[in-house]
Formats: C-alpha cells, structure tokens, sequence
C-alpha cells in the first residue's frame, strides 16, 4: 500500500487517522506521518531556503516543532500544508531582524558549482538573475510561484491550499512573473 | 495592436485559460512576435526557476535526512533528549567564498609533454577556451598516395624520415647529410667539450661501418673476500687467493703497477672446499688478474674464454650456492692504510720538538738565569717626549698609571679651607651651597 497520497496538499489520505493516532501518543503513527510528507516537505524547505544545508536544518526543525505543536494539528484535512506553514514561520522567524539571505549563493542551491550543472557561462548569468529577482519576491509570491511552477498545482488548488482567491491566486502570479522580467531587464540595462 | 496583458500569458503559460480567451490569445499569439517574445521570456524564467529549485534530491540523501529528522522526532514525541540537527553543508553564513568550486584537474603524468601542452593550452579547462587548434594539420593526399606506393614497391628513398633531431633543433636540417656521412647514429647530438677533442681526437668510422658506443668498463680488483658472507672456510678462502708459482713470481711487478696484493699461502683443504674432483690446477686466478667487467655473463664471440667465466664452485655446506667472479660486483672493503696514524703521529712529534727547543734555548745567556729563561719575543713599549723624541723604556714601568683609574681626590673638588681660600692648586671654585646644602648653581 502507498503511503504517499496521490494529491498531499489537498487530498487528506490517511492524514486524519495518523494524525489522531500521533495525537495520542502513537509514535508509530508519528512516523508514518512524517514519511509520508518527507519529500513534498524537503522540496518546500529547499524552495523556502534556496540553499541546501539551509533546507536540511528546517527540514529537521520543522519535524520537530510539528511534534511539539501536533495538537494544533488539522484534524480532517491535509496534513502537508500545515506542516508546511510551519516550515515558513520557522523560516521567517529565523531570518527576522537580520540581514536578507544572500539571493545568489557561491554555488547553486543544491550545493553543485554554478557551472556544472548548467550549459555554459551565459546559463548560469541568466540563472542567477532569475535567482536573484525570485528572492526579491514577497514570500507569499514566492510561495505561489512554488506550488505553480515546483508542485504544479492548478490555480484553484493553490487558492484551496493558500486560503487566497482564485483571481488573486492568478494576478499576483502574473505580477510575479512580470517582476521578474523587469529585474531582468534592469540587469541587462545596467551590465 | 493591442497587445496581450501579463496575466493573460501568464495564464496561457499554466494552462489556466479556456474557451473565448483561449482562443483570443492564441489568435494574437499567431499575429504579434512581440507577445511570442515575451511568453516565451517568461517561460524561459520558469524554466530557470525549476532547474534550480525543483531539483529531487538523491533516494541516499533523502533517505539519511529522513533518519536523521526521525530520531528527532522519536526524541522529542517521547521526551528524550533531542539530538543536534547536523546538516551535510556549511549553513549559508559558514560558507567558504575561496572554496574551490571546481575540482582539480586530474593530473595524467603518463601523457607527459604533451599532456602539459594541451593543459597550457586550455583543453579540458572549463571556462577557458582553447588557444591552440584542435584540429590536426592538414595533410596532403597526394603525397600520402605517393608514399603508399612507395611504402608498396620498398623505394622509399626521396622521403625524409622525421627523427627526433628534426624536431628539436629545426636547423639541424642543413647538416644531415654530413651527419649521415659521419655515420653518426640518428637520435639527439651531445657534442664532448673542447679539451676531450683536443685530448683525443675524433675518430671517424667509414660511412658504411657500424658505430659501437663505447661504454666505459669498471676496473675492479679482487683483493679479498669476506669469507664469513661467503660462508667459506678460511682454508677454502686462502685457497682461491694461493698465487700460482709464476704470479708469485711477478708478485712484486704487479704491486708496483697497483695490482692487486696477493695474500700468503695457505694449505689446501680440498674436504672443506668440496669440490668433488676438483684439482688444483683448475682453480682460476682471477684474485690476480683485474675484473674489467663484473657483470659480464656472455663472452664475446672472438675472446678468448676466460677463466674466470668457467668458475663454478659450490659451498660446502649449501650445494645450491655458487662462489665465483658474481661476488666480484661485492669486493671485501679495502684495508685500512697506517699511513694517517703514522702522519699524525709525526706532527705531534715536530711540535712537540719545537715546544722543546723553544722552551730551553736561551734568550739572553748574559742575563742572570738567562740560560733556561725562554726566548719569546721582547716587545718594548716607547714613549715620546714633550719634542716628540723617543724615550728610554723605563726598566721598571707604572703599570698602575697604565690600568688603575685616576685617584678619586684629584676628580672632586678639594673643600675649602676654613679661611674661605681656595687652595693654590685648585684651578676651579665651586660656588658656595644654600641653606639646604644644595647647589643652586647647578
């Protein structure tokens, strides 16, 4: 049987039963919960961090804190966009009241160097414009543009898992990609 | 032309559209490159966007993560102590911006030269782009059909073989032919410095003669043998170095032309040397003659055997050993030469001699005691006069004025008299104390 449920962030699987069995102490339960979330959960933290290490530490933190607070958990829905917002309040907490996350890192995020993943000098400069321009972003459109473009999730899914409305969900996905475009040209002008 | 809105390609980019504005845009999608341009810009930033963040990590990575952040959770849903969260990379803020973020480049030193050629040159470097051709010089087919022909019939005379003289020294060229006439192998040229030249001169070989290297031989000279690492009896080892009669004969003559020494004689113990049927007579006499070659295992064609070559004697107790002209390339260590003892011994001698004879030699035979007082050389001390004349020495000089300071009583000035008169030889008066019994003047 696949523990994985077919649509994590909407559908709720198995999640309300694990859940309530976690709920009263089940460590057994608690595990299968947090397996079955493992990988949707790392893609968002290494999407939330844009850096390796980074992600692996709110991975680990995030599993804890969803223990501590798993009587906070819904209990009827799914399980993965709970776990999730905490990943970003843990995210946002740490960060608050210092400097930015450098945008562009000495390497790519998933730790490689800029160019060995890439096809050449002139990839890796678009890349790390686009990089750059994404961590501009407001995190909540940072976060729209994950579920889109990472999860590919439909517009109405995305207002179902961010609580937005559907036509917010596309404007500010729009905008999103416009703000993009802009700093690149920005870039382009200036070099 | 109106032009399409962003949220309109960004929407036509997640599929979101349907029915009349579908087909609205895809019309002006088909009219308006300037739309097409900008839709697919945006997706170009998708696609950048995905290719960075929306990377799976390994199943092995994912899979140690997984039981790393379990054991915190087991930890913290049980109470336990919760283990430190450990991470495979330094966090953003620990991060080495001089890291290498490329690997070195992997040294191949079997390729040698040309391997360092290519690496100067920038192949296998990313980044940097190659400054010599890679391709290959172009050749000429018609000059390769004529070599295959010629290579075909054995005439291969009109082509010039690239030797590696040609590469080095590209005008070495001009004198290849003279090279060839000399018979000089083919190969680099190592000219001999001038005074072996003038020392010996070159001799020529006939263009068609061989060249034979000559190879300096090593004059080795047997003189002893280390009968304990050849495990030999003393009698047996004496019995290899037994001089025949005529080079005991001739013994003296060799010592004068620096031969070998040749020890004494000594009883031949055929039981101890064990060889079966072996005579006298076929021992060799190789510990008289020099060894030109130690290493030497085939004779030449046209020499004459040696008969050191035939030597095969075995050990005693280890038949399997041979003892024989293969111990010559381990000669005994040389004995020890007197001729430093008795060197040094001389010098202490003369020296002591020439303590002796200066001890006891008188300096002066008038002087009273003179006669054992020693002769050292007299070094006399002269003084000038207000004139500038040389005095006399004094016979008994005042070597307290020379090393003592002066007296004390001539740097401090001389108190005053109690008639308040300075004394008649005190060229200075020191002004009179205050109340305090300071100076004021100073």
């Amino acid at each position: 049987m696949d523990e994985t449920p077919n649509r994590p962030w909407t559908e709720p699987g198995l999640d309300p039963e694990r859940v309530a069995a976690a709920q009263r102490g089940d460590v057994d339960a608690l595990l299968a919960l947090v397996r079955a979330h493992r990988l949707p959960l790392w893609r968002a933290c290494f999407a939330i961090t844009r850096h390796l290490a980074e992600a692996e530490l709110l991975f680990q933190e995030t599993q804890a804190l969803a223990v501590r607070q798993l009587r906070a958990a819904p209990v009827g829905r799914a399980f993965l966009p709970w776990l999730v917002k905490l990943a970003r309040q843990i995210d946002a907490a740490r960060w608050r009241g210092r400097d930015d996350r450098p945008s562009v890192g000495y390497r790519r995020p998933n730790g490689e160097p800029w160019l060995a993943g890439s096809r050449g000098a002139h990839w890796v400069e678009d890349e790390q414009k686009t990089l750059h321009a994404f961590a501009q972003l407001h995190p909540d459109d940072q976060w729209l543009m994950v579920l889109r473009l990472f999860e590919r999730l439909p517009y109405e899914e995305i207002a179902q898992v961010t609580g937005f409305p559907v036509p917010r969900v596309m404007n500010r996905l729009a905008l999103a990609r416009e703000y993009l475009e802009r700093v690149h040209e920005l870039g382009e002008r200036a070099a | 032309m109106m032009h399409l809105t962003v949220q309109q390609l960004s929407s036509a980019l997640d599929g979101a559209l349907g029915g009349p504005s579908l087909e609205l845009v895809v019309r002006h999608l088909a009219r308006c490159h300037e739309c097409r341009d900008r839709q697919a810009r945006l997706a170009r930033f998708d696609d950048a966007l995905r290719r960075l963040l929306a990377v799976d990590p390994h199943e092995f990575f994912l899979d140690d993560l997984g039981r790393r952040a379990e054991s915190i959770v087991v930890a913290v849903a049980r109470g336990l102590p919760v283990p430190p969260m450990v991470t495979s990379l330094p966090l953003i803020d620990d991060e080495d911006p001089y890291e290498a973020v490329e690997p070195p480049p992997e040294v191949r030193p079997e390729l040698g030269r040309a391997a360092e050629l290519a690496r100067h040159a920038g192949f296998g470097r990313i980044g940097l782009k190659p400054t010599a051709s890679a391709q290959a010089p172009a050749s000429d087919p018609e000059q390769a059909d004529r070599m295959l022909e010629a290579l075909a019939s054995g005439d291969t005379a009109d082509f010039e073989e690239l030797t590696a003289r040609d590469f080095d020294a590209p005008d070495a060229g001009t004198d290849a032919g003279d090279a060839e006439a000399e018979g000089i192998p083919d190969g680099p040229v190592f000219d001999l410095p001038e005074w072996v030249k003038e020392g010996a001169p070159r001799r020529r070989a006939s263009p068609g003669a061989r060249v034979v290297r000559a190879i300096p031989k090593l004059q080795l000279m047997f003189e002893r043998l280390d009968e304990r690492a050849a495990h030999l009896s003393r009698g047996a080892v004496e019995e290899v170095f037994r001089p025949e009669p005529d080079a005991a004969a001739g013994g003296e003559d060799a010592r004068a032309a620096g031969e070998a020494a040749v020890l004494p004689e000594a009883p031949f113990d055929p039981h101890a040397w064990a060889g079966d049927g072996l005579a006298t007579s076929d021992l060799p006499r190789a510990h008289t003659e020099p060894v030109t070659d130690a290493y030497e295992l085939v004779d030449e064609p046209g020499d004459a055997p040696s008969p050191a070559a035939d030597v095969s004697l075995e050990h005693p107790r280890r038949p399997g050993r041979r003892v024989g002209r293969a111990d010559a390339a381990f000669p005994a260590p040389a004995p020890r030469s007197r001729m430093p003892l008795a060197v040094a011994l001389t010098s202490v001698a003369a020296l002591a001699a020439l303590v002796a004879v200066l001890q006891w030699t008188p300096a002066d035979p008038a002087a009273p005691g003179g006669a054992r007082a020693p002769r050292l050389p007299r070094i006399e001390f002269v003084g000038l006069d207000s004139s500038g004349a040389p005095t006399p020495p004094s016979t008994t000089p005042d070597l307290r004025l020379a090393i003592t300071p002066a007296p004390v009583e001539s740097l401090v000035a001389t108190p005053l008299s109690p008639s308040g008169a300075a004394p008649a030889d005190s060229g200075r008066v020191d002004p009179p104390a205050d109340s305090l019994g300071r100076n004021p003047g100073r």
